[in-house]
């Protein structure tokens, strides 16, 4: 128990020391920083919880990293994962690129898939990744979006499909047009 | 029991932050961060790129590198509402790139922060080099729109090369429309001067 505390306290520690060296002091990283924590409160608000966050605002606002845990969602099928991404994705991009006054300061402007990576861990109850057949890791980075199943075997995340980003924007698309939209299944509950 | 954890972290942080500090000598933090010799370097540049700003009706945006490749040391990025015509931007970014190799290579910061690095890299030039320079002009109008077709959107100078891009009207992101190296726009330059 006091070893799991001390871990923690250690791992907060450096948490602590890797944000001392990376602060941007200047407004437009701060209102970045803004837009990131509303979305941050959109997504607590539907069950996720935020886990970790990095940012590149290297004098102009290039790359933002973040990654979000959650018990309340599931998804066992490549459209329904597929869907959930590039909404996430295109809802993290959106604001960046109504804030005209943040326009000059983007690296690339419009902000797409290419300077956004978001991070997905899906875990049971007890904090578990989920098993097959639902995706235990969903990522979309650097262009390319990865669904990971989560391999028991070697306790690590096992992959499941990849695809550029645009492919999966098209895919998106059609849906959309299709009037589609994927189903959420209910959490599992605990068996005791 | 907890009390104790959280002083514990608490003095552990603040050790970890001074000692990474102390390893880093006179490091400074705020718009420009570094080691003191950088910060110094990067406000002589700032100064040098507001007198530049106002000499050509720009906002100056920031004095480091804003350009994708790896070896820029000294860059400054400026906001003009201009409309530029490629012809027009080759001359004028020419004439600034070379300007402020100029001032790089007068300024006593720029030789102290140099000093600096050439204290971990023997090799490196005492003089500033035009391969570590980037120069970036965006071009958005009064609302914050990118200037349009015919005209620039965007110069970039890095990798001793210009980039001259405009706007792709129907997604707004930049198309490459022309380059040129270093050398051949300070030909260019002269040519057309005299």
């Amino acid at each position: 128990m006091k070893l799991a505390l001390l871990k923690k306290a250690v791992l907060v520690a450096l948490a602590c020391l890797s944000c001392t060296s990376c602060i941007c002091h200047r407004p437009e990283c701060a209102r970045a920083d803004e837009l990131i924590q509303k979305n941050d409160q959109l997504l607590i608000k539907e069950g996720y919880t935020p886990a970790y966050f990095s940012g590149s605002y290297h004098n102009t606002i290039r790359h933002v990293s973040k990654g979000y845990i959650t018990k309340e969602h599931q998804f066992a099928t490549l459209p329904t994962a597929r869907f959930f991404i590039v909404e996430q994705m295109e809802a993290f991009a959106k604001p960046f690129n109504e804030e005209k006054a943040l326009h000059i300061y983007l690296q690339d402007y419009p902000f797409s898939a290419k300077n956004i990576s978001l991070q997905f861990h899906f875990l049971d109850q007890e904090s578990r990744p989920l098993l097959y057949p639902n995706f235990a890791q969903i990522n979309s980075m650097q262009g390319q979006v990865t669904y990971y199943y989560w391999d028991e075997v070697t306790n690590n995340p096992r992959l499941a499909f990849s695809e550029r980003y645009d492919q999966a924007l098209n895919s998106y698309n059609k849906s959309k047009l299709a009037n589609w939209k994927p189903k959420l299944k209910p959490t599992p509950k605990i068996q005791q | 029991m907890k009390t104790a954890l959280i002083t514990a972290l608490f003095v552990l942080t603040i050790c970890l932050t001074s000692s990474c500090m102390k390893g880093k000598q006179n490091y400074v933090t705020g718009k420009y961060t570094g080691p003191r010799a950088e910060v110094a370097m990067h406000y002589a540049l700032e100064e040098y790129g507001r007198e530049v700003a106002t000499a050509h009706d720009m906002q100056f945006l920031i004095a480091g590198d804003t350009t994708d490749d790896k070896g820029i040391i000294y860059c400054l990025t400026f906001r003009s509402g201009a409309t530029m015509r490629l012809e027009k931007g080759r001359l004028f970014a020419a004439r600034q790139v070379k300007d402020f190799l100029k001032m790089l290579q007068t300024s006593p910061e720029v030789k102290a922060f140099n000093a600096l690095l050439r204290k971990e890299n023997p090799t490196f030039a005492e003089e500033a080099q035009i391969a570590n320079v980037g120069y970036k002009i965006v071009f958005w109008d009064k609302s914050t729109k990118r200037v349009q077709k015919p005209y620039l959107a965007q110069i970039l100078f890095s990798n001793k090369t210009f980039y001259f891009y405009r706007t792709d009207p129907k997604t707004q992101k930049l198309e490459l429309i022309f380059k040129e190296a270093y050398v051949d726009a300070l030909y260019h330059l002269e040519a057309t001067s005299s």
